[in-house]
């Protein structure tokens, strides 16, 4: 190769080698996919297009909270109206039957004997002692987390945005859903926090690295 | 040109081209300057260095929460030991009096009458109404807004540390305190549409040289700087002095709340992370119990 060749390439590098891996901008994961296959397509990984334009029409029915009831109360209850939700309205891409790809059932593996005693508890605890005081509410109602705002990021009823600004170290994920912020180290090759009780977060630490087109 | 000189100077030119200096890192602005200056220090700009030395053993002192009172009851509503602050211990490089530089008085402009009259209605709506519901408390204990979180800016009681992360197009500046994050738009984009108004306003910037100038309108009416209102322009500016040293400045223009506009300028320090995380309503037990404490002592029939 030529020598004036290697540096056009070479500058190229610097000026526009950011480009294969730009994340930045705003993002929605608006879906109506749901995270688990629903048990109607137990062993179908995938909708038709038909199947998919029919999955859409239903769950758009159903979702639309501008539906009245014929009672006044439960149609009070539907508290907002449907200009107030952002559940989307399609399906995601590829039509898969549901957000999880593994295992292949489309669905959350059963948790370990421990882990259902320790959910068991949690429960019977929270129906005892739900408003002894706001500690007893949920993360959510406290205002600490909110479950689709992750990590991991979800797709929810509301609020599916984020918006990924990225610098040569740090990369900044705004989550819309609570406001918060998620700020990652990458590839500095410094260590997590120590995991000693007094340093842990309700959204954890991020290190990440990067590869050409995906972190990890 | 050699080929090598080429791709240096395209390099160069690349970077040059953006004009942005890098503010990246974690800072801290912790410093025992006050924002405005003392009344005993009238008339006096800066400190002598036996003054500042003299200032910041005084002050170190009298903020030294572990000092035991005599009084138990007193001993106790100090809440915190000093493990828990982070005020700083020392006064800014300059040795200023105060963190305002202009006006030269080093004091806030005096509200404007109107802006008097709001901020006295206020004041009594809130004596009348501080624990009928949670709206009657401050944004600070509802978790919505700290005072010195920002924008602007300030020094306080601890959680003086933000962090700033940097591209071509936006600058995020993250406040440890509540641990809100500004993304600020650095393309030339207009501000949004006066109607929208936000806790923490609008925020735009652009570069003069070296310096990140950072304009901020939109403020919600709820939110107020010292009387500001919803007219408030702030200007924000950010440069950095040395490797390990910005000059943070914040000019405020509020015509209908100041009567003249007024600037501080703090130096900023940089400082190792990670920053963690806050958590604001997290063992925020304060907001229950005053409320609850007004309910019960309305059950009682003694408010």
């Amino acid at each position: 190769m030529k020598c004036r060749l290697l540096v056009v390439l070479f500058a190229a590098q610097i000026v526009f080698g950011q480009a294969a891996r730009d994340l930045e901008g705003v993002w929605t994961n608006t879906t109506i996919t749901p995270l688990e296959r629903p048990s109607e397509f137990a062993g179908k990984q995938f909708l038709t297009p038909e199947e998919a334009a029919k999955y859409e029409r239903e769950t758009n029915q159903r979702n639309d909270a501008d539906n009245r009831e014929s009672n006044p109360e439960a149609d009070v209850n539907h508290a907002y109206n449907q200009f107030w939700w952002d559940r989307g309205t399609k399906v995601a891409a590829g039509l898969r039957t549901s957000l999880i790809v593994d295992p292949p059932d489309g669905r959350i593996p059963p948790l370990t004997p421990a882990a259902q005693k320790r959910m068991q508890e949690q429960f019977a605890r929270a129906r005892e002692h739900s408003t002894d005081g706001p500690e007893n509410r949920s993360l959510q109602e406290r205002c600490l987390m909110w479950p689709t705002a992750g990590p991991p990021m979800l797709p929810s009823f509301y609020n599916n945005e984020y918006q990924i600004v990225q610098s040569k170290d740090s990369v900044a994920i705004i989550v819309d859903m609570i406001h918060d912020v998620r700020i990652w180290t990458a590839a500095s090759g410094e260590q997590h926090p120590a995991m000693d009780g007094r340093s842990t977060r309700p959204v954890g630490t991020e290190h990440a690295r990067g590869g050409y087109n995906e972190l990890h | 040109m050699k080929p090598a000189l080429a791709v240096v100077a395209l390099a160069f030119a690349a970077s040059a081209a953006r004009g942005q200096s890098d503010l990246q890192g974690i800072w801290s602005n912790a410093t025992i300057t006050p924002l405005e200056r003392p009344n005993d220090l009238a008339g006096k700009a800066t400190f002598t260095r036996e003054e500042a030395a003299a200032y910041e053993k005084q002050v170190v002192d009298r903020n030294n929460v572990d000092h035991r009172s005599k009084n138990a009851e007193l001993d106790v509503l100090y809440g915190y030991n000093d493990f828990w602050w982070d005020r700083g211990t020392k006064v800014v490089g300059s040795r200023r009096t105060s963190l305002i530089v202009d006006p030269p008085d080093g004091r806030i402009p005096q509200l404007t009458p109107e802006a008097q009259k709001r901020v006295q209605q206020a004041r009594a709506w809130t004596a009348e109404h501080a624990t009928d519901g949670p709206e009657g408390r401050s944004l600070a204990e509802r978790c919505i807004l700290w005072t010195t979180a920002g924008p602007p800016m300030l020094p306080g009681p601890y959680n003086n540390n933000f962090q700033i992360l940097q591209t071509r197009d936006r600058v995020v500046i993250l406040s440890e305190m509540i641990h809100d994050a500004r993304v600020i738009p650095v393309d030339g984009s207009p501000h949004l549409a006066s109607n929208i108004r936000q806790w923490m306003g609008d925020s735009r910037g652009h570069w003069e040289g070296n310096t990140l100038v950072v304009d901020t309108t939109n403020f919600s009416d709820q939110y107020s700087l010292r009387g500001s209102d919803q007219n408030l322009h702030l200007t924000e500016r950010f440069t950095r002095l040395s490797p390990d040293t910005l000059l943070y400045e914040f000019t405020v223009d509020d015509p209908t709340a100041f009567t003249k506009p007024w600037t501080a300028q703090i130096p900023v320090t940089r400082t190792k992370g990670p920053i963690f995380e806050y958590a604001c309503h997290e063992g925020n037990y304060a907001m229950v119990d005053i409320l609850a404490g007004a309910r019960a002592a309305e059950a009682k029939g003694s408010k």
